[in-house]
């Protein structure tokens, strides 16, 4: 084997450790074998920071890096990005108990780890080992650098054949080529041979995810919950299980699933989405809240943020938030109106997601009971919405909804009758949009402006005849106001214009509503009053 | 409500490493600055001798966690033997005069525990050290079938009559010193494979000292 110190030199090297101790030691000790150009970063974000601006040859990361994301997050994401070649090494420093969560990763698991606790002398071993073995696969990394699929193919076999110390190295690159290459059925025979020999946990999950690949679900499940038993922390089996469960249409398991994941790995973005959107279909807010509460926080500084996990969050949120000024209302309400308002700064250059965030406001305030600041939120939203070119049926749906919160029923069937029209709806859309329109039944409508026309009444009786104005405007606004509601709307404009001056545009108005109000037989107990108010308005008009 | 032992003491000992890994660090470093002083380095050579007899007994602990308790699975994954015996080799020879010598190819890897193996051959190489051993040889064994053999052989005194003649009932008590052959057992027999498992056979050598055999499946 080469000198650690001559294979050392000269590499750009990022050492990752929470602890402060720790992370100035691994330099010192990596200096001392022989490394002379060594940053340090302290967490996750540091970190990613750092590999974003800087090309380094080798990383060396503790798994668990407190709060933030771990070591496996960090690998996976450069490696994402493709800010970490495969040339690059990557070593994780990590207690043994977490191994299966390290190496079992078939897509982006690291060159090798050193467990803790190490002595310099272990360090140099290894380093020295993982070099020379990372010096021998350079052909087909480089390969795998210039996406040679094919070339990568050719060499593992050359490798294997000619390299026997190298073999289960080499087996477990080109199992994952063929995957990428949905040669499933070679895959599925090379991770066979292997599982002959011995069964090794990528090996496992490399042949249930063929199966899966080939819609062999059952066999695939049976695999998977055989690798949980043997190896309960190879978390990404129970990604895999997860999916299986959503093929199978089985919602509920899926998210248990990934329930059971979390609780082995809670760090990994990808998990805590995919988890947020499953319970949030379940309905299962609780662990909607609290996977897309991660999602948020460990996607902040990664390239897995998403405005999704903000929307979601802050509507994950909503079954908490109520009328009742708690102390958990007020904390989960903050939190809501905090991640929306994040949501709208990031991505202040996407009308779409800044609509979004307005309308789910708009829901928050109105399960507060804050009805003005609902209403102002969807005047906002209703401008957006005007400024968006061909809104999707999702976004009309949602304001729809919004609408329908903050009582303003005619806007939101005007909407729903928009999105009826259109022929190219989703199954989901067209649930939406039968849901929506039941919500905003005529039922519905008689009763709210039945509500509006007794306040009318008030002001009526009170003297303030521009509010009541104000009110049976937005009454006889749906066509399912009734009689009463009409009738009223024609007295109090009436009234107005006799106390007043008559005007021609609110007489116009008085004539529509008498339209719509047609003839009223002699047997009805109004067919009196609508007399008077007709010939007011004759009387009216000829006074203009 | 009271806490699970198993979990409390898994929690425990594995922030125990973490502490011992930073002590470990500052060794390194201390080692390095105080380089070339005779007077220094003999301290230096006590305070390693303890915290790498502490950092030994740590990982013991661990292992017989693992070994005793179903929830602790032993991770076989692929190592390169002499990176496991080199920084044990150095250690025995730097502290207690013990040569080890690997007689088998610096390549050769193979599948099995690497912090059980450790902890076995730091026994084995006790135990030798006990029966007045200056030396230890290595060797390995591959089989067609793809088990494979490590044979730990000393100049020692040899197993006595006794150990030899009761090899299917070492004693789980501690000692001394660690505890010795029945924690070499158990790691061996935590290694398993087509459903065969590991296990250790024990004799003396023709001319002198003892002959352990470590039979991975």
């Amino acid at each position: 084997m080469a000198k650690l110190d001559a294979m050392l030199a000269g590499k750009r090297i990022l050492a990752v450790d929470d602890l402060v101790e720790s992370r100035s030691a691994m330099k010192k000790m990596l200096m001392i074998l022989g490394a002379n150009n060594v940053d340090i970063a302290m967490d996750g974000d540091e970190a990613t920071e750092f590999i974003l601006n800087n090309d380094y040859d080798m990383v060396i990361s503790d798994y668990n890096l407190g709060r933030g994301r771990d070591g496996q997050q960090i690998l996976e994401e450069a490696r994402f990005i493709r800010r970490l070649k495969a040339t690059t090494t990557f070593i994780m420093l990590t207690g043994e108990n977490a191994m299966d969560m390290v190496m079992g990763a078939i897509e982006y698991e690291p060159d090798d780890y050193v467990t803790k606790p190490f002595t310099i002398d272990i360090m140099r071993q290894r380093l020295t080992r993982i070099l020379t073995i990372k010096e021998q696969l350079k052909p087909i990394n480089e390969a795998i650098d210039r996406q040679a699929k094919a070339e990568v193919i050719q060499l593992c076999d050359e490798y294997i054949k000619h390299k026997p110390r190298l073999k289960n190295r080499v087996e477990r690159i080109k199992g994952r080529m063929l995957m990428s290459m949905k040669r499933y059925d070679e895959a599925l025979a090379l991770y066979d041979g292997i599982l002959e020999d011995r069964e090794i946990n990528w090996a496992l999950l490399g042949k249930a995810t063929c199966l899966f690949h080939k819609e062999k679900y059952k066999e695939s499940k049976q695999l998977l919950e055989y690798t949980i038993k043997e190896h309960p922390k190879y978390v990404q089996c129970y990604d895999l299980l997860s999916k299986i469960h959503l093929k199978n249409k089985d919602l509920k398991s899926a998210q248990n699933t990934l329930v059971s994941a979390t609780h082995v790995s809670p760090k990994q973005v990808l998990r805590q989405m995919e988890l947020g959107r499953i319970a949030f279909a379940n309905q299962d807010m609780a662990v909607a809240e609290g996977a897309f509460r991660q999602s948020v926080k460990l996607a902040r500084h990664s390239c897995y943020r998403s405005v999704k996990n903000y929307l979601f969050f802050a509507k994950s949120l909503q079954h908490k938030i109520n009328t009742s000024n708690n102390r958990e209302v007020r904390s989960s309400s903050g939190d809501a109106f905090k991640a929306l308002e994040e949501a709208k700064t990031i991505y202040a250059d996407t009308p779409e997601y800044v609509l979004e965030a307005t309308m789910i406001e708009s829901t928050t305030y109105t399960n507060l009971g804050k009805e003005a600041d609902a209403l102002a939120a969807a005047n906002k939203a209703e401008k957006m919405l005007a400024q968006i070119n061909d809104p999707s049926s999702a976004q009309l749906l949602a304001m729809a909804n919004v609408y329908i919160a903050t009582k303003q029923h005619a806007k939101a069937q005007d909407l729903l009758s928009t999105v009826s029209k259109r022929k190219d709806l989703s199954r989901s859309e067209a649930r939406e949009l039968d849901r929506t329109k039941g919500e905003i039944s005529e039922q519905v409508v008689r009763q709210y402006t039945t509500d509006i026309n007794d306040k009318a009444i008030g002001y009526f009786e009170r003297g303030q005849l521009s509010q009541a104005i104000e009110l049976l405007d937005q009454a006889t606004s749906y066509k399912e106001a009734g009689l009463a509601v009409l009738l009223n709307a024609i007295q109090v404009k009436i009234t107005y214009m006799d106390q007043r001056a008559a005007s021609r545009k609110m007489l116009d108005e008085v004539d529509e509503l008498l339209q719509r109000v047609g003839d009223i037989p002699p047997s009805d107990d109004r067919h009196q009053r609508w007399l008077l108010l007709k010939k007011s308005q004759e009387r009216l008009v000829r006074m203009l | 409500m009271s806490f699970d032992i198993n979990t409390l003491l898994s929690a425990q000992l594995h922030d125990l490493k973490n502490q011992m890994q930073a002590l470990l660090n500052v060794q390194s470093e201390l080692n390095d600055a105080i380089q070339m002083d005779p007077e220094q380095q003999s301290l230096m050579d006590k305070l390693q001798r303890h915290s790498n007899n502490l950092s030994h007994r740590l990982i013991e602990l661990l292992s017989i966690l693992k070994i005793q308790n179903d929830a602790f699975k032993p991770s076989i994954e692929e190592h390169w033997l002499s990176d496991t015996i080199t920084p044990l080799a150095n250690e025995f020879y730097h502290l207690h005069g013990l040569t080890i010598e690997s007689h088998f190819d610096d390549d050769f890897n193979n599948f099995y525990d690497e912090q059980l193996l450790g902890i076995a051959l730091h026994n084995a190489c006790i135990n030798s050290l006990k029966a007045g051993a200056n030396k230890v040889i290595l060797n390995v064994e591959e089989f067609a079938n793809g088990s494979w053999n490590l044979s730990v052989s000393d100049n020692g005194s040899g197993f006595s009559e006794d150990q030899l003649n009761d090899q299917n009932t070492f004693d789980p008590q501690g000692t001394e010193n660690g505890l010795g052959l029945y924690l070499i057992e158990q790691a061996l027999k935590a290694h398993k494979r087509n459903g065969q498992t590991g296990e250790i056979t024990l004799s003396n050598n023709v001319d002198e000292g003892a002959l352990l055999i470590m039979k991975f499946p």
